[in-house]
């Protein structure tokens, strides 16, 4: 049986362009937990971002936990401005809402922003909606 | 003016935080998230009681 729940965009501190004023800005980054053997993380913010292809963590995050960042599968991510950053995927329980997933996620260093993409997130769900206007995202499982 | 949401962020800028659940206050902070993680063991914070988070730059729309 499907089950739709929503989370609120979280605030963010940005300026405006055109006005160069701090203001609060609004983007889906929902809380999530990793886990790796009996070894977890404390909840975080994670941005969910349709834009890529994978999900991306900073290594720290990876080394919280206990993993050995360079025995993962060795990659890279290329972002926009083509700058290429290598990357490690590891297996990990990512807990998300009531439920958790075994996932694969990358893990750099040099990288601050945690990075929920299609493999291993979006494809876990049978909707993931955005609602500009409300600052919530939807999602259907 | 209204007071931003997010003002009490402004000391935090391209840093790790962990924030109270109510996500109003600042509990402790770090360039780096393994550091973050580190001070709030050693100050007995435990699951549910923060929420960590990167203070992305101010200057900078993300194109993620």
């Amino acid at each position: 049986m499907s089950q739709t729940f929503t989370f609120p965009y979280h605030f963010f501190l940005g300026t405006d362009l055109q006005t160069k004023k701090l203001v609060d800005i609004y983007r889906p980054a929902v809380p999530v937990v990793i886990a790796y053997g009996s070894s977890r993380t404390l909840p975080f913010y994670a941005h969910v971002d349709s834009g890529a292809d994978e999900s991306l963590f900073p290594a720290s995050l990876a080394f919280e936990i206990g993993i050995d960042l360079k025995k993962g599968k060795k990659g890279k991510s290329v972002g926009i401005g083509k700058i290429e950053i290598p990357c490690y995927t590891h297996k990990v329980t990512l807990y998300f809402y009531k439920f958790d997933f075994q996932v694969e996620i990358d893990f750099a260093e040099n990288h601050q922003i945690a990075l929920l993409g299609r493999k291993g997130f979006f494809d876990l769900f049978k909707r993931v909606s955005f609602h500009e206007k409300k600052k919530h995202i939807e999602f259907k499982i | 003016m209204a007071k931003l949401k997010s003002e009490f962020l402004i000391p935090y800028e391209n840093k790790w935080v962990a924030l109270t659940p109510d996500n109003k206050k600042v509990i402790a902070s770090a360039k780096d998230v393994g550091v973050l993680s580190k001070k709030l063991k050693n100050l007995k914070i435990k699951h549910g009681q923060a929420i960590m988070m990167y203070v992305s730059p101010f200057d900078a729309n993300l194109v993620l």
